[in-house]
């Protein structure tokens, strides 16, 4: 009797849940959209290496431009290499790309933001000044230099992106441990004695989280453009490796001739940061109540 | 008011010496340097010579102290690929860049307000849903696949439009080749700002719907139009002003690849060029004029500020 009752309630609790989250998708079908291309090309780009298929830099010049066939699910590109698989692979190196530039900016925007707002006073002043300082300066021409000092790689790419993007996520974590440092649940963990860490770790920044993921989720996709734009320039992800940047880049001296080219790695682009920013967008409506949908 | 000014003009020149910090410790922590140029048959004392020479042997401060007062006199070195003083290298492309992003900022102003503030209007109605859906896509649709896809259609299909550089030789009508060429790319540029305007102008405009001051207009007996055009209008234009202020910084960006794509002979495509040749002088050269000019376009428009929001012009 007394389990069944316990099952009952967290029954209707899971149902009520899934009852928010379907009525959100069912407004927005875009984001609908977004999750299901993202559930499929995630995993995809996981285990292509286990799937039966061509590699990506085998060149067959017997059989370039070729269309969809049985071997070339896609066709084949100006070098006769498969188009499908280089897809998919370029699309292993975006979200590689996309994720972890996301994490790290996440990591030091969280870091720089809960210090100033914590501490407030000059400290509070030089960091946020320094935030919008760097709001200020068109990095893309600073991410153009370190590029092409420190040479392409993903190591430095990704840091580079990581350090002149944070400064989103630093305003945001400032302003929400602003907003609950004066409230009465961090007065009592401070009078039972936690310490300053153990006050923004365990009690500011879970507060902050739910706009961070949503800042995270619409970063991702931001920095998948600024990864493409630079592949695309020839200062990102150096062939042979492809990205969906740099084949758009090959597909510009095809036009004339194979303008199918220049579609697909632009589809896969639009689509991806488009879902991942319908994802921060669903993320705001089921993390924060205000944003739900009612009815 | 002149208080406000003054700290626009302090804030300006900080960022100023935020981007000038940047650019150094590029150069100073950059790989390479001196060793990769020495002749291994060279003795020490010659290294050193050489070293002292250019100034190397100094602690990085002296170096810094240096090295900002050439750069600020306008002695930005000279470019490794093209052996010419940076400077004029890089101010003779500036016209084309703030051509481009003037027109790609015009463009996303004069029709991103209209079509943001008639979707606030007719809020759930079809032309509002396609409005939003294509603003949407805007902003994710990266700018050289919208570029290429014009291209295609408008160049290659088409053939309306032509696909590269500022102007034909020998064009009988100058302003109209002129913006025959400008079309295209401020189009492509304006993109993603624009998708941008149209959705800020939206959900303020849906904010201010709300406001008392407007109900009040409203059951005055005002009829609707009016009541936007007097009272919304003027409250939704500070918002907007200040996404131009923050989107500015990304639009020169923009223009960098859009510029490289159709052979604009701006400064963007130039520190393309730069970042493909390796020329270190070059790249931070053009890094530092538009940044200069970012800032400087930043203090207009914070200097515009008191023009159409009187709470910071009576401020003392």
């Amino acid at each position: 009797m007394n389990t069944n009752f316990t099952n009952n309630a967290t029954h209707t609790k899971k149902s009520k849940q899934e009852n928010v989250l379907w009525r959100t998708l069912k407004k927005n079908t875009i984001a609908l959209f977004g999750i299901v291309f993202l559930a499929l090309i995630i995993p995809l780009v996981i285990i292509e290496p286990l799937l039966p298929l061509p590699d990506a830099n085998d060149i067959d010049l017997l059989h370039i431009f070729a269309g969809p066939s049985r071997e070339h699910l896609l066709g084949t590109d100006e070098n006769g290499r498969d188009v499908f698989v280089r897809l998919v692979q370029g699309g292993r190196v975006s979200l590689a790309v996309g994720f972890t530039t996301a994490f790290l900016t996440v990591i030091l925007g969280t870091l720089l933001g809960s210090i100033a707002g914590f501490m407030g006073g000059i400290v509070d002043q030089i960091i946020m000044r320094f935030t919008d300082g760097m709001m200020a300066i068109p990095v893309f021409f600073i991410v153009l230099a370190v590029v092409a000092l420190w040479g392409s790689t993903l190591p430095v790419l990704v840091t580079v992106l990581a350090l002149t993007r944070w400064m989103g996520v630093a305003r945001l974590v400032r302003s929400e441990v602003i907003r609950y440092k004066g409230t009465e649940f961090i007065t009592a963990a401070k009078s039972i004695g936690a310490s300053n860490l153990r006050l923004i770790t365990h009690h500011l920044l879970p507060q902050a989280m739910s706009s961070i993921i949503v800042a995270t989720s619409i970063g991702i996709g931001s920095v998948m453009l600024v990864e493409a734009a630079l592949s695309f320039l020839g200062l990102g992800i150096q062939p042979p490796t492809s990205s969906w940047g740099n084949m758009l880049s090959n597909s510009q001296f095809y036009i004339w001739t194979a303008p199918h080219l220049a579609i697909y790695p632009g589809l896969l682009i639009l689509f991806s940061v488009l879902s991942f920013n319908s994802l921060g967008d669903i993320l705001r409506d089921l993390l924060d109540p205000r944003y739900r949908p009612k009815g | 008011m002149f208080r406000y000014i003054i700290q626009r003009l302090l804030a300006s020149i900080a960022v100023l010496f935020l981007v000038l910090t940047v650019t150094f410790f590029l150069i100073q922590f950059a790989p390479g340097g001196l060793d990769r140029l020495m002749d291994p048959n060279m003795t020490p004392e010659d290294a050193q010579r050489i070293a002292r020479n250019l100034g190397l042997d100094q602690p990085a401060h002296v170096q810094y102290g240096r090295w900002l007062t050439r750069t600020l006199q306008g002695d930005l070195g000279r470019s490794l690929s093209y052996g010419r003083p940076v400077l004029p290298m890089v101010t003779e492309r500036l016209p084309a860049t703030l051509l481009l992003a003037g027109a790609a900022l015009a463009l996303s102003v004069i029709a991103g307000i209209p079509l943001g503030a008639y979707a606030a209007l007719k809020q759930n109605s079809l032309i509002d849903h396609l409005i939003s859906f294509s603003s949407f896509v805007g902003l994710a649709a990266p700018n050289f696949w919208v570029g290429i896809l014009a291209i295609i259609l408008f160049s290659v299909n088409l053939g309306w439009l032509p696909t590269s550089g500022m102007s034909e030789p020998g064009a009988n009508n100058l302003l109209l080749d002129r913006s025959l060429h400008l079309i295209m790319p401020a189009l492509v540029l304006a993109t993603s700002f624009l998708a941008q305007i149209i959705r800020y102008t939206r959900s303020t405009w849906l904010e201010l719907f709300r406001m008392d001051y407007v109900n009040v207009a409203r059951a005055k007996g005002l009829s609707p139009f009016p009541v936007q055009a007097k009272h919304v209008f003027r409250n939704a234009l500070i918002p907007i002003v200040t996404v131009i202020g923050t989107f500015l910084p990304l639009l020169v960006g923009g223009a960098a690849v859009v510029e490289t794509l159709f052979s604009w002979p701006g400064m963007g495509s130039l520190a393309v060029d730069a970042a493909l040749r390796r020329d270190t002088p070059l790249i931070l050269g053009v890094t530092v004029v538009v940044s200069i000019a970012v800032i400087l376009s930043n203090l207009v428009i914070d200097l515009l500020y008191p023009l159409i929001d009187p709470r910071i012009r009576d401020a003392t």
